[in-house]
């Protein structure tokens, strides 16, 4: 991908499929039409005109690029103050109106809110929130994994924790309980020695190989694993020493027996 | 310890000191504003947290030293603070109420669209898979007394150290924080405490925004703060917006840095750089320069190129080149951190 290309993909993202970039346009047109003259007005439209070019001339982007790294460009535009110059452009013509008549401002205002709704997307209905039954807020099917693998060990006495799983889960186990250690964090964030790497790579293929997940686990010395498994597959942990303490979602929790730890 | 103490604590902690150290930095001769002092003591608190946590990073000093030492620092400021509001006799105490009895019904829109949105993000739960570094290294620290020693993913020390947060290590203020708050679990404080506060704290800098840009009309800046928040709300059309992330994970070091240090900086260089009597002291920008390094290390190169970029508007409207200068030294923070960035990587 070219630099160009990058910038271009940079903007694409920031924006996404809203319109805010078109209130954007309008609010700067309308300023520079009708207040100009203002000095904080000058101010912020200057000071976007100058991030603008330094975001999209391909020179100083490039410079930015070794900074920051290319996949992360968009971060730039968090500087452009796209919202404080849309809500200036629309109180500066509120304003204008306020002398002829306060309902014809309540009522522009209430326009305004409606652009607003129709140019984006409200953030309830876009799915960013859910409730939780655990005050920490992870999921609540992890909160209780934790809690299962916590009392098994606890109750065996066992002193140290090393838990398998997928990508979703280990992306929250240790918010909820630091206690327990991972064989390797999300996204191969960081990972124990290749034993652990072994068993990351086998998590992630849909059609996964079980026997093969269960035989490298227990190599790696993970005394839990956790995964979801076809319940004719669960014999594939068993055969490795592993024993499935629980279920909770689609999740089934194992833990190796602590005599089949140095068994083959 | 019970949950309202924690809840009381963290009161104290987030707000009240704050609020009261943030007094020691805003200039003498004029009344400051609650909400002045609240925005100028969390970047005093964040900036002196930044001074601390990194030789102690680099020392491998135990979380609960860096605990002491923050919780009696900034309690001292506090109470200098407190004490220098009692001396000048001109405390200007928030009337909430009164304010909102006397003004614009457009400032009730406003107060009830921020409202809703407080009670949102306290009540409700959003998923980040992120959470796996920022909040999960704040876990880390305070099960393992520990800065930075424990890997965040897998709970065992580090094998190399993680150079692209050791300089930028807000986890660590978390974990702090929720320690001062009678040992509140850092996932609560991360996920319950710390949204509805930085939220209140972004608004609070927009409504700065506001009063300087309508300077005279409280129904102007009512009307501006009422469809910014309405902006925010609807800022759902992409994950990768400032409004995004302000809504939805203002608990990680980027969301803050994205929501509120950048446009206080923002407010901050045109009240400084661009005005011909500095409305805050130079040494303001440098600290929120300083806060913003150590939010994520986007603010190490951000922060900078924004007040570069107002300090170049500053030479072109006031040709001083003494006024560039100050704008460059207000850097400083950032270039010091982006050139041990550069030795670390190096190095290892």
């Amino acid at each position: 991908m070219t630099d160009i290309e990058r910038i271009g993909l940079s903007w694409e993202w920031y924006w996404g499929n809203g319109f805010y970039q078109y209130l954007l346009l309008a609010a700067t047109i309308y300023l520079l039409i009708f207040h100009r003259k203002k000095r904080n007005v000058r101010q912020v439209l200057a000071f976007s005109a100058c991030l603008l070019f330094v975001f999209l001339f391909p020179l100083t982007a490039k410079c930015i690029f070794l900074c920051i790294g290319r996949t992360v460009y968009w971060r730039v535009l968090w500087l452009l103050p796209a919202i404080p110059v849309i809500s200036l452009a629309a109180t500066e013509f509120l304003r204008s109106v306020h002398s002829k008549s306060r309902l014809a401002q309540t009522l522009l205002l209430l326009f305004f809110c409606g652009i607003i709704a129709l140019s984006g997307k409200d953030m309830l209905s876009a799915g960013n929130y859910t409730r939780t039954n655990n005050r920490m807020k992870v999921p609540d099917d992890i909160a209780h994994v934790a809690n299962m693998i916590h009392a098994e060990a606890e109750k065996d006495h066992l002193d140290e924790v090393l838990v398998a799983g997928d990508n979703y889960l280990i992306s929250y186990l240790r918010v909820y309980d630091p206690s327990i250690h991972q064989a390797y964090g999300r996204e191969l964030g960081e990972v124990l020695n290749h034993r652990c790497y072994l068993v990351y790579r086998q998590f992630r293929p849909i059609k996964r190989n079980y026997r093969k997940i269960a035989k490298l686990a227990k190599a790696a010395d993970c005394n839990f694993v956790v995964i979801s498994v076809p319940e004719k597959k669960i014999d594939r942990f068993e055969q490795r020493g592993y024993v499935k303490i629980g279920d909770v979602g689609s999740y089934s929790v194992f833990q190796l027996e602590p005599q089949s730890a140095n068994s083959p | 310890m019970g949950f309202i103490i924690k809840g009381f604590l963290a009161l104290i902690w987030l707000l009240a000191v704050p609020t009261l150290s943030g007094v020691l930095f805003l200039p003498r001769k004029e009344t400051p504003t609650t909400i002045e002092c609240l925005l100028t003591g969390y970047i005093f608190l964040f900036s002196l947290f930044e001074l601390l946590v990194l030789p102690m990073i680099y020392f491998k000093i135990p979380l609960h030293i860096l605990v002491i030492c923050f919780g009696v620092l900034t309690g001292v400021a506090a109470l200098a603070g407190a004490f220098r509001l009692a001396k000048d006799k001109k405390p200007q105490m928030p009337d909430i109420l009164g304010v909102l009895r006397n003004s614009s019904p457009f400032l009730w829109a406003a107060f009830f669209v921020i409202a809703f949105q407080l009670a949102i993000v306290t009540v409700f739960a959003h998923f980040d898979a992120d959470d796996a570094f920022f909040v999960a290294a704040g876990t880390t620290a305070v099960q393992t007394d520990t800065i930075f020693e424990i890997s965040a993913y897998t709970g065992l020390p580090y094998k190399a150290l993680p150079y692209r947060y050791i300089l930028s290590p807000f986890p660590i203020f978390l974990a702090v924080i929720s320690q001062l708050c009678g040992g509140l679990h850092p996932a609560i404080m991360a996920h319950t405490i710390f949204p509805p506060v930085f939220l209140l704290c972004v608004y609070c800098c927009v409504y700065q925004l506001a009063r300087k840009w309508f300077k005279d009309d409280q129904n102007a800046q009512a009307i501006f703060l009422f469809l910014t928040a309405m902006l925010c709300w609807f800022s759902a059309y992409s994950v990768y917006n400032t409004g995004n992330f302000q809504m939805v994970r203002l608990w990680q070091g980027k969301a803050v840095l994205a929501a509120l240090l950048l446009p206080l900086i923002f407010y901050l260089s045109s009240s400084i750089i661009l005005e011909e009597q500095p409305q805050y002291s130079w040494f303001l920008l440098f600290m929120a320069n300083a806060s913003s390094c150590l939010l994520s290390s986007m603010g190490i190169i951000l922060a900078p190129l924004m007040i570069c970029i107002f300090a170049f508007l500053g030479l072109l409207r006031f040709h001083s080149l003494k006024r560039a200068l100050y704008a460059l030294f207000c850097c400083v923070p950032s270039i010091a951190l982006g050139m041990i960035y550069l030795y670390i990587r190096s190095i290892i």
